[in-house]
């Protein structure tokens, strides 16, 4: 829909790029899902990742940028299609489905994938990741929360703030 | 994934910020606890309109109000201690969230108490309230719109209960406003730099007290 950029680059296959993950691993996807990134779009704009470039990511490691491109690769026809407006039911909830299992994860990927996300722009994937965490903190009490979050053990300062602000608040421990 | 080096706490505080803004109230006001960061980004200003975006947006798919009303008893006095309640639109019980005993500075307020009167804490979009009944008779009922304004200071409240067609009045100018409506539509303040939308019929002023807010309805309105 958009005006081409160079040419018309969509003749034929889709436009591949390569993205190099933090370990060296060459990851090759379709321009189209790649450029959900915020950060890579414009780079795969100005002709940018192919041929034997690819474009590398020195903060996403292979186990996460795969996660991540699983995300894009499933979500890129809906965003080509702008928010797919119309989409039908059936894709909606099948993209439904696939969010909440994709989220579905140990919670040391989740913390991997939310810094992937924020640092690559995927704007639907951080909310999906930050929808998931705070899920999960939800209703939890700031002891249990830093246990979760695998902050230290508190010093015994931090320890009567806590306390006193448990007092002060009481009605919201309840 | 034993990569322990890059602990969650190293969370960019972008990141915290963003999954904070989609938890209720009370478990910030608990959170503060968590840590300092923690702290100082929940009650920092520029969160607390992103939070209050979050629940704008989420309250309009499911209204629920924080209501205290208090019903003018044949004794004069209006106890200090008040509970609160929240009701979700349409259903058909409000649930106990909390009571407090205010006071001293209650004192200030009580004499604004006739028949109904509801607290408003700002950035909790809601009324808190006390009987069920009346409460919901009382929000269900709403056929005009409440229009609060607050002025710069931002400890005097006023209420301005307009209908269209009414003289303007002047001298509203940048003003605050809180619609309040009975439908579906949601409670932000807004600053307007004109008169209000359309002119009020009469006003009156509220108190602040300790972050919340009390007005009052008369009987006209709430029937």
């Amino acid at each position: 829909m958009a005006a081409p950029e160079s040419g018309d680059g969509n003749n034929g296959a889709a436009r591949m790029v390569t993205l190099i993950s933090s370990d060296n691993t060459r990851f090759e996807v379709e321009a189209a899902a790649a450029s959900l990134s915020q950060t890579l779009q414009l780079t795969i704009l100005d002709g940018g990742g192919g041929g034997g470039d690819g474009i590398p990511l020195p903060n996403v490691d292979s186990a996460t940028l795969s996660k991540v491109l699983e995300y894009c690769i499933k979500h890129a026809p809906a965003a080509a299609n702008g928010g797919a407006p119309n989409a039908t039911a059936v894709d909606r909830a099948e993209l439904e489905r696939f969010d909440n299992e994709f989220v579905n994860i140990d919670q040391s990927v989740l913390y991997s994938l939310i810094m992937a996300a924020h640092n690559l722009e995927i704007e639907g994937l951080q909310s999906l990741v930050a929808k998931k965490v705070a899920d999960m903190i939800k209703g939890k009490s700031p002891m249990e929360i830093r246990r979760t979050l695998g902050f230290p053990d508190p010093t015994p300062e931090e320890q009567a703030e806590m306390n006193a602000h448990m007092l002060e608040y009481g009605w919201a421990y309840e | 994934m034993g990569r322990k080096r890059k602990r969650s706490p190293d969370l960019l505080e972008e990141i915290v910020i963003d999954i904070l803004a989609r938890l209720p109230v009370k478990d910030l006001l608990k959170y503060k606890s968590v840590c300092k960061a923690w702290r100082k980004i929940i009650s920092d200003p520029t969160f607390i309109k992103a939070h209050l975006r979050f629940s704008a947006s989420k309250w309009k798919q499911d209204p629920c109000f924080t209501i205290s009303p208090h019903v003018e008893s044949t004794r004069s006095r209006i106890s200090n201690h008040i509970r609160f309640y929240q009701w979700n639109q349409g259903a058909s019980g409000a649930t106990f969230l909390h009571d407090k005993i205010f006071g001293y500075e209650f004192n200030r307020v009580r004499g604004s108490y006739r028949h109904q009167a509801l607290p408003l804490q700002p950035g909790h979009k809601g009324f808190h309230h006390s009987s069920t009944q009346q409460s919901q008779h009382l929000v269900a009922s709403w056929k005009e719109t409440l229009l609060l304004c607050r002025s710069r200071p931002r400890s005097i409240y006023r209420q301005l209960q307009g209908s269209p067609g009414f003289l303007p009045v002047n001298g509203y100018m940048g003003m605050e406003v809180l619609t309040v409506a009975g439908g579906n539509s949601c409670a932000v303040w807004r600053e307007i730099m004109d008169d209000p939308p359309y002119p009020a019929e009469r006003s009156q002023t509220s108190l602040s007290v300790k972050g919340f807010m009390f007005w009052h309805i008369d009987k006209a309105l709430s029937e």
